[in-house]
């Protein structure tokens, strides 16, 4: 039993899906079997809380719902998401449609399933999955639409592209920068000579994931999100998968090529070129604002707020790439003892020497404390050792918290509404560009 | 619109509410989403939302914005906080009860709170979990007033109803008893429940004070403590019909009148409501003194964009008492209104419509709601150079006018002002939504368009989809 959780940074499992389904391709519609408000609730968070970039096709308020009233929770909700599917199907123009549930009708035992599945025949595919907000958070979401679209979209197949991966981890919206960060990775791991099916972002077809099952392997770019998804792909289509870090930075994406090129036996002078390549390109940039950082003095003292894949890939970049010292470090994920020892290996070892301190905590106004627990006595003389100069990266929560201890702050991890982000990425040589970019001009913000 | 028109205002308005279903719906809101916007104003307050942790998650992408409003009433405050008691799949069988229990001493422990609201979902709603029980039982325990507000989602089909059980969860927790107010002492209540901006409400304020008037604006942005104030007053203004449970019920409990007829917005709207508040504190030669001098300045200013709006188009879209007081607005502009669609009636509507439009043989009202896919075929049929409102006009290539947002102004004298100002601004470059509207598309079959817009109204009484 999990308890409660003061001001969560995720949405329910229907949550999750909805943001999942808006991230697919080519016209993919939802259709939510629920009360009227579960969607309307829903997509506020995934649109303004999102750098204010859910909208889009059928996303928000054109989201078909059965909106079911008490009295379908009564006498059963089936016949009215008959009649919601059939009339979806005649007015919205979709090429893929997923049928997806609310905790109430879930609870009262309507058989969706059954419902959606009179509708095989129609021309384009309508899927099922149920997704019970109390069955999870977000990230749970993602899991179950993607089981849902392995075991009953993706082609059985026995061929093989040897040179095609898919790539999974990256949660579109919960990772408010997912389109951009799917694009660089599709581009680093296409340098290595491979086709990349990301199955959300840019170009991605309904037809690419539907052959996926060809793939030669499944990258997850995360130690705790898709996994369950991955391991149902192995079982329907014998694809394998790794797990990698989410990579920012120079040291993180070397690390990221080269666990992929050992994995896919790509010859190490290949990777070695890719990574040569990047990372020319990372210093030439680099350089030319290196001058300031130690004229201007930029370097700080930093806390570090969110889900465990930004955590681990910001906290390596701030400590191994920038010179930074990211004193605390705040995972916020629901995340049991097996996956906390998972999510914890990638906070160590840094080529810096440099030690940090990890919390797993799901509520967000704990962190002054934690803060007060590592560095006490702040700020409280004038010569005592403070924590300043100093930046928290964080979510649009921590903009108090960072005013209040005197730091800079940056939103990156979810809620995301002091920012609009559209194909931004900060993943890689080339996000870790941006990602200066962005933290350099918060400090320089006053000049 | 001949011969697509559903039906129009007369009698009946409520009879034809209960009938409003409709065989294919889109998502829309709740009572747990509203309650979760206005409570969250509070200060000093815990909210506990007793639900999956979905619930409410909207709070995330507003509550900066909150506590930046909380902080022009006390600019301490540490924003609202809110925690889910995050029922999960094995809860769902079991009951949520100890969570709820947990959540609360944490919330007092925590956070000290002078009140803590727990909003009530659907799943503890099917599990039968014993809310009261546990409150009257824990409340003994705990500093904190506990106070509990019914939002299964599932349950209201009318926007008001939220309203009403916000304002029931205010009510309960009122003292029983109060001394006849005497309306000499000129204290009045402004009522906001969120329906009114922090600027609408320093707008209508100022005009209130002009007058002579003391005013205490409840219960949006108050210490809960602060709300008992409501009885000192000797009567309640409301804007809005989203107040007709609360002003109805403090008018027979605690014998406090109120004035509930239309919303200020626009110059005769304003007029009016500032004359019939008036009158009731006998203060007619101020309010005409006030009004005299507000509409010159007011004309004077508004000069230079008169012109500029004539003639165009407008499409109407929302809920009924802001949709019906723009016509006012739009008509002194010149602008022409093609159709309204309001999205709200209570049984206050028809004397709000007969106090706002006159010539109502005229126009056809159609009871369109929230829902996006009639909106974008009216749109398409009716192709206005506007849509006032709600959103919509972006992916047609058509401008949208926000008539409420907690961030705009829209009453009073002030909120005329500046809703010419904006229409204006917007008009003078529509490239934007032309962009958009040349490069998206809205997810409908083409077919769609050649529908009646109202072809999955289901009178019938079969269907449950609702609005």
């Amino acid at each position: 039993m999990r308890g409660f959780i003061e001001k969560p940074r995720y949405l329910c499992a229907l949550g999750g899906a909805l943001a999942t389904i808006r991230a697919l391709p080519q016209k993919t519609i939802p259709i939510i079997h629920a009360s009227s408000g579960c969607g309307g609730n829903l997509s506020a968070a995934i649109n303004r809380a999102c750098g204010y970039a859910g909208g889009g096709y059928c996303s928000g308020h054109s989201i078909p719902s059965t909106n079911v009233i008490e009295r379908d929770i009564i006498f059963g909700g089936e016949d009215r998401l008959r009649e919601q599917i059939k009339n979806t199907l005649e007015i919205m123009d979709g090429n893929l449609y997923i049928v997806v549930t609310g905790c109430m009708v879930d609870m009262i035992g309507d058989d969706s399933e059954s419902i959606t599945r009179e509708f095989s025949d129609y021309k384009a595919p309508v899927l099922f999955t149920e997704t019970g907000g109390f069955k999870g958070n977000s990230y749970k979401g993602y899991d179950l639409v993607l089981q849902t679209i392995f075991k009953n979209f993706v082609e059985k197949t026995d061929e093989r592209e040897e040179k095609t991966v898919n790539l999974f981890g990256i949660v579109p919206f919960q990772d408010i920068f997912w389109e951009g960060n799917l694009r660089i990775l599709k581009e680093l791991v296409s340098k290595l000579g491979y086709k990349v099916n990301t199955f959300f972002g840019e170009g991605e077809t309904l037809e690419d994931l539907k052959k996926s099952s060809k793939a030669a392997l499944n990258i997850v770019v995360s130690n705790v999100f898709g996994i369950d998804a991955v391991r149902v792909f192995e079982q329907e289509h014998g694809v394998p998968f790794i797990t990698v870090d989410l990579p920012i930075g120079e040291k993180g994406t070397e690390r990221f090529l080269k666990t992929i090129g050992k994995e896919l036996s790509i010859p190490e002078e290949k990777v070695q070129e890719v990574i040569d390549e990047e990372k020319g390109y990372y210093y030439r940039y680099l350089n030319k604002v290196a001058g300031n950082y130690d004229n201007l003095d930029f370097q700080r003292y930093a806390v570090v707020v969110g889900d465990s894949n930004y955590t681990q890939a910001l906290t390596g970049f701030l400590a191994d790439d920038l010179g930074w010292l990211p004193e605390l470090v705040m995972v916020t994920d629901m995340l049991d003892d097996e996956e906390k020892k998972v999510v914890l290996k990638g906070f160590g070892n840094y080529d810096s020497g440099f030690k940090t301190n990890v919390i797993f905590d799901t509520d967000s106004s704990n962190i002054p404390k934690h803060l007060e627990n590592i560095w006490p006595n702040n700020n409280e003389s004038r010569y005592s050792n403070s924590f300043s100069p100093a930046f928290v990266i964080g979510s649009s929560f921590e903009r108090d918290f960072a005013k209040e201890i005197g730091a800079q702050h940056l939103s990156i991890t979810y809620p995301v509404t002091d920012r609009v982000v559209m194909d931004r990425g900060y993943v890689g040589y080339k996000g870790a560009l941006c990602l200066i970019e962005d933290i350099f001009s918060v400090l320089v913000e006053n000049r | 619109m001949a011969g697509y028109c559903s039906k129009d205002i007369g009698s009946s308005v409520d009879i034809y509410l209960d009938n409003l279903e409709r065989t294919f719906c889109q998502t829309t809101g709740c009572r747990l989403n509203l309650s979760m916007s206005i409570f969250s104003t509070l200060r000093d307050t815990v909210i506990i939302i007793h639900a999956p942790l979905g619930c409410g998650s909207a709070n995330t992408s507003f509550v900066n914005r909150t506590t930046k409003f909380q902080r022009f009433r006390d600019k301490d405050v540490d924003g609202p906080i809110w925690i889910s008691t995050n029922l999960d799949e094995l809860d769902s069988i079991s009951g949520g009860e100890s969570k709820l229990e947990e959540t609360i001493l944490y919330a007092e422990n925590e956070f000290r709170p002078e009140n803590i609201i727990i909003l009530n979902s659907c799943v503890p709603a099917l599990i039968g979990d014993d809310i009261e029980g546990i409150i009257s039982q824990i409340q003994e325990e705990i500093e904190a007033k506990i106070i509990l507000i019914h939002c299964e989602g599932f349950k209201p089909r009318k926007m008001e109803k939220p309203f009403d059980s916000i304002y029931k969860g205010i009510l309960d927790n009122l003292p029983d008893n109060k001394s006849k107010t005497n309306r000499e002492n000129l204290k009045v209540n402004l009522l906001n429940a969120f329906q009114m901006s922090t600027a609408d409400e320093q707008e209508l304020v100022r005009l209130l004070e002009g007058i002579g008037l003391k005013v205490n604006v409840s219960p949006c942005y108050l210490r809960p403590s602060d709300i008992k104030d409501v009885l000192d007053a000797a009567l309640n203004i409301s804007t809005s019909n989203a107040d007709s449970y609360f002003v109805q019920y403090m008018r027979a409990k605690y014998g406090i009148p109120y004035v509930l007829k239309n919303m200020p917005i626009g110059i005769d709207n304003t007029n009016k409501w500032i004359r019939d508040i008036a009158r009731f504190f006998n203060l007619e030669e101020r309010a005409e003194d006030l009004i005299d001098k507000e509409n010159k300045e007011l004309m004077k200013a508004l000069k230079p964009f008169k012109g500029s709006l004539a003639g165009k188009t407008a499409l109407l879209i929302g809920g009924s008492m802001r949709t019906f007081a723009m016509t006012e607005l739009l008509n002194f502009l010149g602008i022409q209104i093609l159709d309204v669609n309001g999205n709200k009636y209570s049984s206050f509507t028809p004397e709000i419509i007969e106090e706002l439009i006159n010539d109502k043989e005229n126009r056809i009202f159609d009871t369109m709601t929230a829902q996006s896919f009639e909106k974008a075929n009216i749109i398409e049929r009716l192709k206005p150079d506007i849509c006032i409102g709600g959103i919509g006009g972006m992916e047609h290539g058509i401008p949208s006018f926000s008539v409420f947002g907690q961030d705009q102004i829209s009453m009073g004298y002030l909120g005329v002002f500046e809703m010419v100002r904006r229409l204006d601004r917007i008009f003078k470059n529509t490239s934007f939504s032309k962009n958009i509207g040349k490069n998206s598309k809205l997810p409908y079959h083409r077919e769609w368009y050649e529908k009646n817009p109202f072809s999955y109204r289901d009178e019938s009484g079969k269907s449950s989809g609702s609005i």
